[in-house]
């Protein structure tokens, strides 16, 4: 790379400037904070010392002037508190801008004007306020998307004033740590590659990088995305999918401010506990704090109110690893079947029925007198708009009962307070015990009233499998799994013991019933949806996250080749689209994997269905091999050695990877008095950095990445079926650099011969 | 304010100080409190607050501040 002095020079005052600005308004701005704190200090000791802490009842007219008097202090004091959080987050953005205030410049020269502007992009924007020039762009600012798009030449953006078209001279990237200039290049396409090159061959840092400087074209277009209300990405394992979600949820909270969109209303749904506490940090280091990261889990504690529900991670170890090969297939089966489009169209019929045929009217009377027949209160429901959910439609019909009773009540107290009278016990208190009576049977037809007006899903839920000619009369034209009869049975066993989780697959259909019958409230402001790891999910995860975030946008991203316990395709996505049924939606394919060497993608690529392509962003590396030894502990001692080599080659992270966490239970077990270096085992619990030594389950490996990894026990037992065709594709793909195989007995049939020691 | 009015009035039913009625009080027969009683602090609350406590809803008031909350609530829809 060739610069001229000059340039060098240049680059060299231009960073002393920008550093300098930075540094200039990092001071004031910390001085701010200091003055503001003294305010918000000095604000709240008046407010407590002049106003009563304590306004008992803040709606009452006497307490009103309490109020205001008290809103005089408490205005200005949040009004500080919010000024002091802002510039706390300046302080911070311009902490990281010291370190290194841009990674790439771009000269442009926009249509009808006679310069070139150079423009300097970086994590936040800086400008300098009294002249107003812009320092630094933030690089999802619109002009910054040339730099990821376009090349030398003819370019454009869009802007919000509309298109803006113009002429890209240079395109130039930097290398700046602590302050300092390491290097910097002029880039065109092939030397970016380089670039990236370079920085794909590093060793994986202990956690997920950001990528603003690497995004590349394809990815560009998906993170800067406005148009679509459902997008979504198939995407090869490496191919950045997990880094997309997160960069475009960070560019959409950049987008957002001008609509006042705020992290609130942007939700990620993320497919386990250890995947989330990895992505936490990669979200701040984009610029936006407080994104909010949910589990599939958790949604279901917060719809069902319950907390014992089986975690998916516990229903894959079961399926993967039960002695029983009788149980495991039923329970996957009948995961399989409640997740389908089928089941979820059954519970629709069912909703449908329920106050024909499940809600238990009563005949009602009050005051020795008809107050309604249970025809009656039946077809009254009915008559009510469907368009209303079914708990509104009773919660009216509750109303228009009660409202009859409160007409009556007091006639009914005269008669009481009579009866009472002429009990000459009660001369004393006749007012209160026949209240007390009143009372009494008030209760009871509250009581026979809710038994049909309040809804229990559980319950029902356990009622429709409870009745089969029922169940098979609802199914009626939908396709049935031919084992069917047997997970009814299951079903309704599981569902008759008190104690222990709830299934999952039962937790979600009970949800999904909860939702459609009673809906929920707290999720009507999200308006962005981003969902990672999409072929995990099941149809009626998509009918629950529709019923959820009705009015959002969706982000959709998933990797057919990489499903766990189940098998999936392209069909995903139609399914996907039709039960969220937005208006403008497109499937983006990534297929281009960044992570691995070619060698390793190739040797992965036999783990998939012929016709599936994989491109590898080209970077050579060492071919994988498959290792055994004439008894397992002397294929422990490979394992132990290969880790030493892993060590020696100074990878920062190694993963060994087991089919299920007993499995990699019993490894640790075996191996943590052998390696050298301390081996932690992943389970669901662990809270972790990735940067050592790891067994882990594949489940829990997936959106994970390692320097180098190690896959134990691929012999026939293990690893045969379909499902385990997808697990081995998924533990190979998360190797960065070094790939290796072990096994004792006899190898899995899934292995190709053209490899080292595979397939012999 | 509520609180203290309700809290009052139960204290005076059951001849006991104020200062033993808390926010979390049973209302339940464990705590000495009879049906007959939890009549009268209803019929006087309804007089003291002018309002109207239906007779299905007694049922709920679990402890003293369910019986407030309720009060509360009748207070801001009669606004």
């Amino acid at each position: 790379m060739e610069q001229s002095q000059r340039s060098q020079d240049f680059e060299l005052k231009r960073l002393e400037q920008t550093i300098a600005l930075a540094e200039e308004q990092l001071t004031s701005a910390r001085q701010k904070n200091e003055e503001n704190k003294a305010a918000i200090v000095a604000a709240k000791k008046e407010m407590i010392e002049d106003t009563p802490h304590f306004i008992s009842n803040l709606w009452s007219l006497e307490n009103f002037y309490e109020l205001v008097h008290l809103s005089q202090f408490a205005n200005p004091v949040l009004g500080k508190v919010s000024e002091y959080e802002m510039e706390a987050r300046k302080i911070l953005a311009l902490e990281k801008l010291l370190d290194s205030p841009y990674f790439a410049r771009i000269d442009f020269k926009f249509e009808g004007e006679a310069e070139f502007e150079k423009i300097y992009i970086g994590l936040s924007s800086l400008r300098d306020e009294e002249t107003y020039e812009m320092f630094v762009y933030d690089w999802r600012s619109p002009v910054a998307s040339i730099f990821y798009r376009f090349g030398i030449g003819q370019a454009f953006y869009d802007s919000p004033g509309g298109q803006m078209s113009g002429e890209v001279a240079l395109k130039r990237q930097y290398e700046i740590h602590q302050g300092k200039l390491d290097f910097f290049f002029d880039a065109d396409v092939q030397i970016m590659d380089e670039f990236l090159r370079k920085l794909l061959s590093q060793n994986a840092s202990s956690k997920m990088k950001t990528i603003v400087e690497t995004i590349q074209k394809e990815q560009d277009l998906i993170i800067r995305d406005l148009e679509m209300d459902l997008m979504m990405v198939q995407g090869a394992a490496g191919s950045g999918k997990t880094s997309v979600a997160l960069h475009r949820a960070a560019y959409l909270m950049y987008q957002g401010l001008a609509d006042k969109l705020s992290y609130n209303n942007i939700v990620i749904i993320s497919p386990n506990p250890l995947f989330e506490r990895y992505i936490a940090n990669v979200l701040p280091e984009l610029g936006e704090n407080n994104i909010n990261s949910l589990l599939f889990e958790e949604i279901l504690h917060s719809v069902l109110q319950r907390q014992q529900i089986q975690t998916r991670n516990q229903y894959l170890e079961y399926v993967l690893s039960s002695s029983s090969r009788a149980d495991r297939t039923i329970v996957k089966k009948s995961m399989e079947f409640k997740g389908s489009r089928q089941f979820v169209e059954l519970l629709k019929r069912f909703i449908a029925d329920l106050p024909k045929r499940w809600l238990e009217f009563s005949d009602l009377y009050y005051d020795g007198k008809y107050l309604a027949d249970r025809q009656s209160l039946k077809a009254e429901l009915l008559k009510r708009d469907k368009e209303f959910l079914l708990s509104f439609r009773l919660k009216q019909l509750e109303k228009s009962i009660l409202k009859t009773v409160h007409k009556q009540r007091e006639d009914r107290l005269e008669k009481l307070r009579k009866q009472v009278a002429k009990r000459p016990e009660h001369t004393f208190e006749v007012e209160e015990v026949a209240r007390m009576l009143s009372i009494h049977e008030s209760t009871a037809l509250i009581k026979k009233i809710r038994k049909f007006t309040e809804l229990d899903c559980f319950e029902l839920y356990r009622r429709l499998f409870n009745d089969k000619s029922y169940f098979y009369s609802l199914a009626k034209g939908l396709e049935l799994p031919d084992c069917i009869e047997a997970i009814i049975d299951f079903t309704r066993e599981n569902l008759q013991k008190n104690d222990g989780d709830l299934p999952f697959d039962d937790a979600l259909a009970i949800a999904f019933l909860h939702l459609k019958t009673q809906g929920y409230r707290d999720s009507k402001d999200i308006k962005q949806v981003v969902i990672d790891e999409a072929q995990d999910y099941y149809p009626i995860h998509f009918e629950i996250i529709n019923v959820l975030f009705p009015k959002a946008r969706y982000t959709i991203l998933g990797d057919i080749n990489q499903t766990i316990g189940k098998q999936e395709d392209l069909s995903l996505y139609d399914q996907v689209s039709r039960i969220l049924n937005r208006k403008k939606s497109t499937l983006v394919t990534l297929e281009k994997s960044f992570r691995c060497t070619q060698e390793i993608l190739r040797y992965s690529a036999q783990f998939l269905d012929s016709g599936f392509e994989l491109r590898s962003f080209s970077r050579e590396g060492e071919a994988p091999a498959v290792f055994t030894a004439s008894s397992s502990s002397a294929v422990d001692g490979l394992i132990v050695e290969e880790v030493k080599t892993c060590r020696t080659r100074n990878y920062q992270s190694i993963g060994l990877i087991c089919k299920t966490e007993q499995d990699a239970v019993a490894l640790y077990d075996r191996l943590k008095d052998q390696v050298e270096q301390q081996v932690q085992l992943i389970n669901s619990n662990t809270e972790i950095d990735l940067k050592g030594v790891f067994i882990i389950p594949v489940y829990m490996a997936k959106g994970l990445e390692f320097d180098a990894v190690l896959i134990c026990d691929v012999d026939r037992e293990h690893f045969h079926s379909e499902d385990d065709k997808n697990l081995l594709y998924i533990a190979c793909t998360r190797a960065l650099h070094r790939l290796n195989l072990f096994y004792s007995g006899e190898i899995s049939p899934l292995l190709t011969a053209d490899y080292p020691g595979g397939g012999k | 304010m509520i609180f203290e009015t309700v809290a009052g009035i139960l204290a005076e039913i059951l001849g006991i100080d104020d200062e033993d009625i808390e926010k979390d009080t049973e209302l339940t027969r464990e705590y000495g409190i009879k049906s007959v009683d939890l009549a009268k602090l209803i019929t006087e609350c309804e007089r003291k607050f002018q309002i109207t406590i239906h007779d299905e809803d007694v049922h709920s008031f679990r402890y003293v501040n369910d019986l407030v909350e309720y009060i509360r609530r009748v207070q801001q829809a009669m606004q």
